[in-house]
């Protein structure tokens, strides 16, 4: 994130959107609490929280699939502007289709939105270079391991996104390792896809690791607890985590996460203070 | 074949649904020498035999054409009668029996017979020689293979009858199985004790089998003779085409008089004129013409000529055992007025 | 080497039923010749064959028409098929207006219906036609709604926010999901397809299998009669084999995927006696005995 310029575009406002879904017989389940949050261009924004909080239910809502209860959704300013066909998704398990190749795969999204053949192959190969994935264009699903076939997906997720990218917990279904091989990956790229992206994740250290911003949500329904800026230099190695600084951020994140209240470092000096000093009275 | 297979789920949606397109364009070529003929058409009794040769003589010698006629031969169907057939209209012609003829006339159906194919009765009953039974009368409660027509039981209960012995025609319907047509399996295998033949067809087949039979002939136990088979129209095509009756009945008269003449040419012919395989063996062919081309005008004054009395006689009988039912299954009061079930006007 | 090893598994996989075919025409034949069995009730295979192969010509003249009526009908099936599948799966409300109507067609027996097609439609082949059609159409109509309706919800989703309309949808999602499904359909479809022409043939016909049955059943040849159903058994079987075919180069995907899944799941006995073998010599030392053990009069050679 560039400090130093002018204040950047925004790509995506939500201003207290809140969701509920009606029950046949139940009260109303309420999902979202008057979300608001912001990304700019260019931003990788985090949103971590426990399950079932809610946080699918925000993507889907943003990507334009369902309509908030309350609040509004401005996508570059312009809160009329449509959503469906402009973001793109990138949902937990790949959905690669099985009769097409690596690259057919890729440029599925641009091809629904339009795009000409001839241009769609040629940037999806582009960015299948860009992501070393150059030898397996014509390679089927199948015959891919489950980290390369998430990176075909992210690959289509790039293409289907003018500005915009959801990532739905796009490592949650692989492997420990893989997972740790593919987050390095997308610090590795991130620089040079131009592109925002809102990440939903239940890994604390993985939210910070990735992003410029953390939200972190409450249990359901959902409220944002922290907003936080993440002032780690770009660009970032993995080994990061093991930085005092990462340490502090997480801390803090995560009493957020367990407690559903943000509590800086120094509020909680303060509170040991004051918890020793009553037992000593 | 690249493209096919780069795209196959295209392909194989698009083929899948012009397939019908291209595959029924590819059969429906007729025929266009045919277009100025009317077309008429026959309806078969049974499968093609000597019953049918003029038909088919005249149809493979071009009389039919010259008289300016189309005319196609229906396949015979075990589930469709050619009186009904004719009686609706969807043939024109067709090849029937007096018995059908009288019981579909009382019910309602206007079916006319122009033609009697052969002028006696040349059907029986046969039994196997050693089943020792030499008599009609020791008939009496055994199993019968029957083709399903109604009149049968009262047929054959007055067979007995005369012969001596004592039924009545539900006795004979509670032993009757259908068999449709295999008479000679049924008969050989012993899982009927006796059939209802036309000695001119199954009669020499039986022979050429190897089958030693004892044979009853109708029409010389008490049952009055009658004509088996006859070509019968509608009413209807009568008032409005007949004209092309008329001309049927010539080429088909022709034919006819032609098998008499040459009996082995004429088997040759039908022979010829059938898909393979209809006829296992062409020497029954052969044979059986040579019988039946006596048989065809034997006594008339010319081949297809119908007699009052032939149809008074036989339909009376039936009449008279109670048995002539009306549409609604009732037994008819009134005698039917025979003289309208035929006519030989159209006989040239 | 490769040829080779494909034409080995062949004829493994196929030897099993090819033998016991073997076996029960001979118990055929040798029931025949010892009981003196009619062959007029039933013919030994022998018979059969000689007899069959001796009418080559005669079943030749007819087997072009069932052919012809079997792919016509066949296709119309498929177009039928497809259409009602397709209306099933975008419009529910049709979909359950037409469903019942549709397993209603299939419980008409085709001898009930067989007149009332021929009163119609005349005695041409179309008649036989519509009776392939209307055998053929339904398992490939509920295989492919199947196919249709069991798309991933997921996968929906995902091309909606690609702003796919339903009609792209179906065209790219949907559709080609459901065409697993919907050859299973087609394979069933084709081995009933003959039967019905065959049917259709019997009721009445000039030329065709079924109406030949009927004229080799007039003349008392049994033994043609069991030829003509065995010629047609072979052309379902034939039928059968061609959809297979075709199903495996529309769909290598879906063929790809799954044999190695099956090869790994469920090793042959040999490789599991192999696989055996080899982890019982790892556990234990091996031993070279000096002498032979007591029990034996003469030594042996053991094998590793």
């Amino acid at each position: 994130m560039n400090v130093s310029s002018p204040p950047a575009p925004v790509a995506l406002t939500v201003e207290g959107v809140s969701k509920a879904f009606p029950q046949r017989g139940k009260p109303v389940l309420a999902v979202l609490d008057h979300i608001s949050l912001q990304v700019a261009a260019g931003e990788f924004v985090s949103v971590v929280g426990p399950s079932g909080s809610g946080k699918s239910t925000l993507l889907s809502i943003i990507a334009g699939l369902d309509d908030p209860t309350e609040g509004s959704i401005a996508l570059e300013g312009d809160p009329n502007a449509p959503r469906l066909g402009q973001i793109g998704y990138m949902p937990q398990r790949d959905l690669l289709l099985p009769w097409r190749n690596a690259l057919d795969n890729a440029l599925a999204g641009i091809q629904v939105q339009g795009v000409p053949r001839r241009e769609a192959r040629q940037r999806a190969h582009a960015l299948f270079e860009q992501f070393g994935l150059a030898d397996f264009e014509r390679s089927y699903p199948h015959e891919l391991s489950g980290g390369m076939r998430q990176r075909v997906a992210f690959a289509r997720t790039v293409l289907a996104a003018r500005n915009l990218m959801l990532l739905d917990e796009p490592f949650g279904a692989l492997d420990a390792l893989t997972r740790l091989a593919m987050q390095r990956w997308l610090l590795d790229i991130w620089g040079q896809l131009g592109k925002a992206a809102i990440l939903v994740t239940h890994d604390p250290e993985e939210a910070l690791l990735l992003a410029d911003h953390v939200y972190v949500f409450s249990a359901r329904p959902a409220r944002v607890v922290l907003s936080l800026d993440v002032a780690l230099p770009r660009p970032r190695q993995t080994e990061i985590v093991g930085s005092p600084v990462f340490a502090r951020l997480k801390g803090r994140l995560l009493r957020a996460l367990l407690t559903g209240q943000d509590i800086p470092l120094e509020a909680l000096a303060l509170q040991e203070q004051e918890a020793s000093q009553e037992v000593a009275l | 074949m690249k493209t096919l297979l780069r795209r196959p789920r295209a392909s194989a949606w698009i083929l899948a649904a012009l397939l019908p397109l291209f595959l029924a364009s590819c059969g429906s070529n007729t025929s266009q020498g045919t277009q100025n003929l009317t077309a008429v058409s026959v309806a078969l009794d049974y499968t093609p035999n000597t019953n049918h040769t003029g038909i088919y003589v005249a149809q493979q010698k071009g009389w039919y054409q010259q008289q300016g006629l189309n005319l196609s031969i229906l396949p015979y169907s075990a589930n469709v009668a050619p009186e009904a057939l004719v009686a609706s209209g969807k043939a024109d012609f067709a090849i029937s029996y007096e018995e059908s003829v009288t019981t579909a006339r009382v019910t309602g159906e206007d079916l006319v017979s122009i033609a009697a194919i052969i002028q006696h009765n040349t059907s029986g009953l046969a039994v196997r020689a050693d089943s020792g039974i030499s008599s009609p009368s020791q008939l009496a409660g055994k199993v019968y293979g029957s083709f399903d027509d109604p009149f049968e039981p009262y047929v054959i209960s007055s067979v007995i009858d005369c012969a001596g012995g004592s039924v009545t025609p539900a006795d004979i319907k509670k032993t009757s199985p259908v068999i449709n047509d295999d008479g000679l399996a049924s008969l050989q295998t012993k899982k009927i004790d006796y059939v209802w033949i036309y000695y001119g067809w199954e009669g020499i087949e039986f022979q050429r089998a190897g089958l030693k039979f004892n044979y009853f002939p109708i029409s010389s136990y008490c049952v009055p003779d009658y004509y088996t088979p006859v070509l019968i129209t509608s009413g209807a095509f009568i008032k409005n085409h007949p004209d092309l009756v008329r001309k049927f009945m010539a080429a088909t008269s022709q034919g006819y008089n032609y098998a008499i003449a040459h009996p082995d040419d004429a088997a040759n012919i039908l022979i010829n004129a059938v898909p393979p395989g209809t006829f296992d063996d062409a020497g029954l062919v052969t044979a059986s013409q040579e019988y039946l081309s006596k048989q065809y005008a034997l006594g008339a004054p010319k081949w297809g000529y119908q007699t009052l009395q032939k149809w008074t006689d036989y339909p009376h009988f039936l009449f008279q055992t109670g048995n002539l039912a009306d549409a609604n299954g009732n037994p008819v009061k009134t005698e039917p007025d025979e003289s309208q079930f035929f006519t030989n006007q159209f006989l040239p | 080497m490769k040829l080779l090893r494909a034409v080995g598994r062949t004829c493994a996989r196929v030897w099993p039923p090819v033998l016991l075919l073997a076996l029960l025409l001979a118990g055929w034949q040798l029931y025949v010749q010892a009981g003196n069995i009619d062959p007029l009730i039933l013919p030994a295979p022998l018979r059969i064959i000689t007899a069959s192969i001796a009418s080559r010509s005669t079943f030749a003249a007819h087997i072009g028409t069932t052919l012809y009526e079997t792919l016509v009908g066949l296709a119309a099936a498929l177009a039928f098929g497809m259409l009602t599948a397709t209306i099933i799966d975008l419009s529910p409300f049709l979909g359950r207006a037409i469903y019942p109507l549709l397993v209603a067609s299939q419980a008409i027996p085709i001898v009930a219906i067989a007149p009332l097609l021929i009163f119609s439609f005349g005695f041409g082949l179309l008649p036989k036609v519509i009776v392939v059609t209307l055998i053929c159409f339904f398992p490939i109509t509920v295989s492919m709604a199947d196919g249709l309706r069991a798309t991933d919800p997921e996968l929906i989703k995902l091309y909606r926010t690609f702003g796919a309309s339903e009609l792209v949808i179906f065209w790219r999602v949907r559709l080609p999901h459901a065409l697993p499904s919907f050859f299973s359909g087609l394979r069933i479809a084709a081995t009933y397809a003959v039967v019905g022409a065959f049917l259709g043939e019997y009721v009445s016909a000039i030329y065709g299998l079924g109406i030949l049955f009927s004229y080799e059943e007039h003349s008392f040849r049994t033994d043609l009669a069991f030829g003509d159903v065995i010629i047609t058994a072979l052309l379902s079987i034939a039928l059968f084999a061609l959809v297979s075919v075709i199903e495996r180069i529309a769909l290598p995907w879906y063929y790809a995927g799954r044999e190695r899944d099956w090869h790994e799941a469920k090793p042959s006995a040999r490789r599991r006696r192999a696989l055996h073998k080899h982890s019982q010599g790892a556990d234990q030392p091996v031993t070279i005995p000096t002498e032979p053990p007591h029990e034996l009069s003469t030594p042996r050679k053991e094998t590793l």
